[in-house]
């Protein structure tokens, strides 16, 4: 208390002065009115601003919580976007085959349609793989083709992807029957000689067919992993060896490896039948 | 300033000037010298802070009776010479840094210089916070302060040579 009483006699002066000075502005405050409005403007914007600028700096401050919130949300939305695309994806690829795997007439044959995941077609055996794998039900041996004919075979699986062997490997061959002008031959192997990515060679036609330049390849119905009448690819030109007695024709390949982005999957229902007649 | 009679006659005197002669001016309805400070500024230091504080607060009010913004706006005359009242220590001690005993302070004998500045920070001082409150634009404020503060530094250095003889 007696701290008290000294401050107030120290400081007497400052006191005075301040008790008088706020004696005088309220009476200016009061007697004016248009002081006191502008006072509370001014003390209005005051509280305002002191307001907004709190605002800013908290805002400031959970910037870095903000931010990571938007990450996690965005990474969410990456993965969600991921799987719609994969599944339109599935979508568009069963979309192209629909007409083929929807038609009656292949009830012995189940399709699986499926996206390139990788292709190659400037090395000598060449390979593509697809985005479905045993855990789909493919085994090897499968044939493969799309819309603009055939693919491959089926060599390897794994549990989600399987590699195919494509005809235009050194090791594919092929049992071909030609459409000529007399009807369907079947006849030929179709072989790759490594040169040109579009173009296959087709031997073991004999020189007493009739071919032309543009008549349509299928394959035969003879081979394992196709059924009969699938499109290969159409002649480019032929010539008569006379050493071995029949053609050396050209083949013009349907599918262009460079820009493939689908495939279908051939599943055999009675391949096991027929293999084990084909056994004994 | 530092005997009674004086300060005393100096009071009315400066408040009646003022009120007949000077608040007659009226350039522009607002430039207008207020002369009255001149009893602020010189009574003597050694009065002691609250006798100076108290007379130029009473001396304000006079000039706001006598000029009719008491009732009109308030007491501003009496704010601004409280202020500048409460100020004017601080003023004395920068403008006579060389002076320890304040019994030998006298304005007589400071350079023409310093006590221009002094008048010069005082009248805008008081001159400034006597607008704030007369309702014009900032800008409109600071004109009328300068051209106001101009008057009256002018009357302000004649008196001064005027009263120092």
């Amino acid at each position: 208390m007696r701290f008290l009483i000294e401050i107030l006699i120290k400081h007497h002066v400052f006191l005075i002065f301040i008790f008088l000075s706020f004696f005088c502005l309220t009476l200016i405050l009061k007697v004016n009115p248009y002081n006191e409005a502008n006072a509370l403007n001014i003390f209005r914007n005051i509280i305002y601003n002191t307001k907004s600028f709190e605002n800013k700096v908290t805002q400031y401050i959970n910037l870095k919580n903000v931010n990571s919130n938007l990450e996690k949300a965005n990474c969410k939305l990456i993965e969600e976007n991921e799987i719609l695309k994969f599944e339109n994806d599935e979508l568009n690829t069963y979309k192209e085959f629909a007409k083929i795997i929807q038609s009656p007439e292949n009830q012995r044959y189940k399709f699986i349609p499926a996206k390139v995941e990788n292709t190659s077609w400037a090395l000598p055996n060449n390979t593509i793989i697809l985005n479905k794998g045993s855990s789909n039900g493919i085994k090897k041996n499968m044939g493969v083709f799309n819309n603009n004919g055939i693919v491959g075979v089926v060599s390897n699986t794994t549990k989600n992807f399987c590699e195919v062997t494509t005809i235009i490997s050194q090791y594919s061959k092929l049992l071909t029957s030609i459409k000529t002008n007399s009807g369907f031959i079947e006849e030929g192997v179709l072989k790759w000689d490594g040169v040109n990515y579009r173009i296959a060679t087709l031997e073991g036609v004999g020189n007493e067919i009739k071919i032309s330049i543009g008549d349509s390849i299928f394959t035969s119905s003879k081979s394992k992993s196709f059924y009969n009448g699938i499109f290969i690819g159409t002649i480019l030109n032929f010539q008569n060896k006379k050493s071995s007695n029949s053609h050396k024709i050209d083949v013009l390949v349907g599918v262009d490896f460079k820009n493939i982005n689908s495939a279908l999957i051939i599943i055999d229902n009675l391949s096991s039948e027929v293999n084990s007649l084909n056994e004994k | 300033m530092k005997n009674n009679k004086t300060l005393i006659a100096c009071f009315f005197g400066c408040g009646l000037i003022q009120v007949i002669i000077f608040n007659q001016f009226l350039f522009n309805n607002w430039i207008n010298p207020y002369v009255y400070i001149l009893f602020i500024l010189f009574i003597h230091p050694i009065k002691g802070n609250l006798f100076i504080l108290m007379t130029s607060f009473s001396i304000g009010l006079l000039i706001d009776l006598g000029s009719n913004t008491l009732s009109d706006v308030g007491p501003i005359h009496g704010f601004s010479c409280l202020v500048l009242g409460y100020f004017r220590p601080n003023f004395i001690k920068i403008i006579s840094s060389r002076i320890n005993n304040l019994n030998d302070f006298s304005f007589n004998n400071l350079s023409f210089g310093r006590v221009f500045t002094y008048i010069l920070a005082c009248c805008i001082l008081h001159h400034f916070l006597l607008f704030l409150f007369s309702g014009l634009q900032i800008i409109n404020i600071l004109i009328s302060t300068l051209l106001s503060s101009f008057f009256t530094i002018l009357l302000l250095v004649f008196s001064y040579y005027i009263f120092k003889k």
